[in-house]
């Protein structure tokens, strides 16, 4: 659905990745993991046009796609959900949900709003809040949940477990998989890698803006030098 | 000091305050009205504006132009207000602050753009009308409510900001463009990511917001006179209206400019009581400003939103 | 009016208003400061001149005196001011100008409010005429010029001049090198506020007469215009500003004069330089001059080293 060819990538002039190429289809959930710095939300933020693309080619639904603006990929079923400031602090729940789903004219808003309260119940209880004054968990909730507004085959998460308590981690990682469930592609950038593996089929692992070790998730996860080289998980 | 005090004293209970009060709304009210397009294109494109103070401006003459100068009456001046500064915001950002900040123009130089742009307006209007001041030809009957004393422009000015507040209120919380607007002002890259397209939005925002500073202009060309520095005469309170709201905050602006009115006007009548000269009703403004920036530098927005 | 008078006129002009933007190009060109509101620091020493020399001090005490007042005012607004993000810092200063002008125009004890100041003539002797009097100012307003020059050109090669160029590209950068940089920029202000108050000085000794008027916010634009047209952070840059920007007001009015044009030079002239700088921020924002480079005894080496091969 989504395939990314040797994509070199950065800020400026600065090259932070470089020849890495990545491919989501249908149904499926891809993690694509390392430590800070090792240019995996570049990677992501490049592809849609929120950092420079130097190299490399993207295609969509079997369209190339390469250089597109953000707004452009929107529109087309590319959804985005960046790791900070990622809500509209200063409107509420509903007006954020609102917001995600700008682009679409169709008139299944409203169904598509009442389904989305029903995947996130918490949301519901909070709609007139503002976005500001929810809590961290919450917050992530509301995050993806606008991502989801667009209305996206294909959806891609930087680091949703990112600072969240134990609890609302699970809570974040059943919701992702419901979502997966209804058929949207999801892409996880993650640092906790654990988790990012257990819920994806396959894995991309990043150091240094490389792409150091690629498959299936399961085996890598039970590769005893993998686990030990990249993942700094103990054997 | 010592002597003049009872003498303040006696001053200050002699004050109708009930007037004061009236007098605060309707300075508050022109400053909102004012203050509502800096704000909002202050908090989307992230600059302030110096060349607001010109809109307003240019609103009032073309109020006059029509009204007076040809004869059409004082209502088909709040049109040529609203048109020609709305026009002229939306030139502006197209035609220079858009194209500066694609060029990746520093803040610095987008202010000392928005200078040059204001006197390029001033000097146009200066050239066009005169530098001497002038005024409308329309007599504004004054009559008393109970022991206020109102005149029917402050009643017109008053129920054009009560309209102005609510028509805002509803384009912002009710319409598509509205969140967008308030929406991308908090967060561009997430508007970006929901697919806004920002450079829309905020033409709207610069073409409404100017339009508004039009009207703020011709309401203070009509209760003084006009000049070519109208509008930099009250370009400071408006500043201080936009800060101590919260820039961007269109709410905060709306209990900022009621502040900043009372202060003004409670302002003025103690600086008259104690015999000190009443052109620093300006300070009064700026000292609001330099207080809100050095102890909350985000102003009254998070109350507010 | 004799014209040797007048090109003396002019000569003694741009002297004066290249000081101002030399102070200017100081504090925006290589410390990044927005300064808004130059002309407030310009009336404080114009005002201080006037008072001084009213009360009989003589003309070099007048201006030493009055750069120092001025260079105070910059600290104490840098205190609390220089704190602030760049776009609040543009709003305060541009209205603390405006403030200050208030002040000397509702205070009438302080120096005849909006009716002015005259003082008497610093620089005459039996016999002078005119032109020599003008002859003499010249003399006096480019020796003044040229160790303002000096000055900020030594500060902008030292070491010091390099810490602030650093601070204006980077804050964290510089920080993180240990640099406090507020220190740095307070006192590149201060500097900065001292010679703009010289600059005022010279103004006030040379026109022997000042009110509220010539302290307008546009003579802070003019000076910004000086130093983006001639490049900020290039010391000739902003003689070069200075000399075209006055040329250029000269030229409007007598264009008036000779030409008949059919609109006031006044707003022609702002009209234009309106113009001008909104054209030259958007096509050509480093201004005539590059940003000059750092003069170091290692660069001087390798320079020599890269003749000579």
């Amino acid at each position: 659905m989504l395939i990314a060819e040797n994509i070199d990538a950065g800020y400026g002039d600065v090259v932070i990745v470089h020849n890495v190429s990545i491919k989501v289809g249908k149904g499926e959930t891809i993690a694509i993991v390392g430590p800070n710095g090792s240019g995996k939300s570049t990677l992501i933020k490049s592809l849609l046009g929120f950092a420079c693309l130097f190299r490399g080619r993207v295609f969509y639904q079997g369209k190339e796609i390469t250089g597109i603006t953000p707004d452009r990929a929107v529109a087309l079923g590319i959804s985005y959900v960046p790791q900070l400031n990622n809500v509209f602090v200063n409107l509420t729940v509903a007006e954020n949900l609102e917001m995600g789903a700008y682009i679409r004219k169709d008139g299944t808003v409203k169904a598509d709003i009442a389904e989305i309260y029903r995947l996130f119940p918490e949301l519901e209880a909070r709609r007139g809040t503002w976005a500001g004054n929810l809590s961290g968990g919450e917050r992530q909730m509301l995050a993806i949940a606008r991502g989801m507004m667009t209305n996206p085959k294909v959806i891609l998460l930087d680091e949703p477990l990112a600072s969240l308590s134990p609890k609302s981690t699970s809570l974040i990682l059943s919701k992702i998989e419901k979502i997966r469930d209804s058929g949207t592609a999801i892409v996880i950038i993650e640092q906790n890698v654990k988790k990012a593996l257990d819920s994806s089929q396959r894995s991309y692992v990043l150091v240094d803006g490389t792409c150091v070790l690629e498959g299936d998730s399961h085996s890598i996860l039970s590769d005893e030098t993998a686990r030990r080289r990249y993942l700094g998980l103990k054997a | 000091m010592g002597e003049r005090l009872p003498l303040v004293i006696y001053f200050l209970s002699m004050v109708n305050w009930a007037q004061v009060l009236f007098n605060s709304s309707v300075t508050g009210c022109i400053y909102l009205i004012s203050a509502v397009g800096l704000t909002l294109t202050y908090g989307l494109s992230k600059f302030p504006n110096f060349a607001h103070a010109e809109f307003m401006t240019l609103g009032a003459y073309a109020g006059y132009f029509l009204a007076d100068q040809l004869g059409l009456g004082f209502p088909s001046a709040f049109v040529a207000a609203f048109i020609a500064s709305g026009i002229l915001g939306a030139l502006s950002y197209r035609g220079i602050f858009q194209p500066l900040a694609k060029r990746g123009a520093s803040l610095i130089h987008l202010m000392v753009a928005a200078i040059g742009l204001g006197f390029v307006i001033r000097h146009f209007v200066g050239e066009l009308w005169g530098w001497s001041p002038r005024s409308f030809k329309v007599t504004w009957s004054a009559f008393d409510i109970g022991i206020v004393r109102v005149s029917d422009l402050w009643l017109w000015l008053i129920f054009a900001a009560l309209a102005m507040a609510g028509l805002m209120h509803l384009l912002l919380t009710k319409t598509k463009i509205g969140k967008a607007i308030r929406g991308t002002s908090s967060n561009p890259e997430l508007a970006l990511a929901s697919g806004v397209n920002i450079n829309r939005v905020t033409l709207v925002t610069w073409l409404v917001g100017a339009a508004l500073a039009g009207i703020a202009g011709l309401f203070r060309g009509a209760g003084t006179r006009l000049s070519p520095m109208l509008g930099w005469d009250i370009l400071l309170p408006t500043f201080a209206v936009t800060i101590l709201g919260g820039i961007g905050s269109f709410y905060g602006a709306i209990a900022a400019a009621f502040i900043i009115g009372l202060a003004e006007n409670i302002g003025v009548v103690f600086l008259t009581s104690f015999g000190i000269s009443t052109e620093y009703r300006m300070a009064i403004a700026f000292l609001i400003l330099i207080i809100t920036l050095i102890l909350r530098p985000g102003g009254l927005a998070r109350m507010f939103r | 009016m004799d014209p040797l008078i007048y090109i003396l006129d002019i000569i003694v002009f741009v002297g004066i208003f290249a000081i101002v933007a030399l102070s200017l190009n100081l504090e925006y060109g290589f410390a990044g400061l927005g300064n808004f509101g130059k002309v407030a620091f310009f009336l404080t020493g114009a005002y201080t001149y006037a008072l001084l020399s009213q009360i009989g001090l003589p003309f070099f005490l007048c201006l030493i005196i009055a750069a120092l007042i001025s260079a105070s005012i910059g600290f104490l607004i840098s205190l609390s001011a220089l704190r602030l993000r760049e776009d609040y810092l543009a709003i305060v200063t541009l209205t603390f100008g405006e403030i200050l002008r208030l002040v000397v125009k509702a205070e009438h004890w302080i120096a005849g409010g909006v009716w002015g100041i005259t003082m008497p003539s610093a620089i005459s002797w039996a016999g002078a005429s005119p032109r020599m009097m003008a002859a003499a100012n010249i003399g006096l307003v480019y020796f003044c010029l040229i160790l303002g020059f000096i000055l900020v050109q030594l500060v902008s090669n030292s070491p010091y001049g390099r810490v602030l160029r650093a601070i204006r590209e980077d804050e964290t950068a510089a920080e993180a090198l240990g640099k406090d940089r507020f220190k740095y920029k307070a006192q590149a202000f201060m500097l900065g506020s001292g010679l703009a108050g010289l600059g005022g000085g010279l103004f006030a000794q040379y026109l022997r007469f000042i009110d509220p008027y010539m302290f307008l916010p546009t003579v802070t634009f003019s000076v910004w215009i000086m130093v983006i047209i001639g490049g900020p952070a290039n010391n000739w840059g902003a003689l070069l500003g200075a000399t075209l920007v006055e040329l250029f007001s000269r030229g409007t009015r007598i264009l008036k004069d000779y030409l008949l044009v059919p609109i006031d030079p006044n707003n022609l002239q702002y009209i234009l330089f309106g113009l001008l700088i909104v054209f030259i921020l958007l096509y050509r924002p480093q201004g005539l001059l590059k940003e000059s480079q750092v003069k170091t005894k290692a660069l001087e080496v390798i320079s020599r080293w890269k003749k000579h091969s």
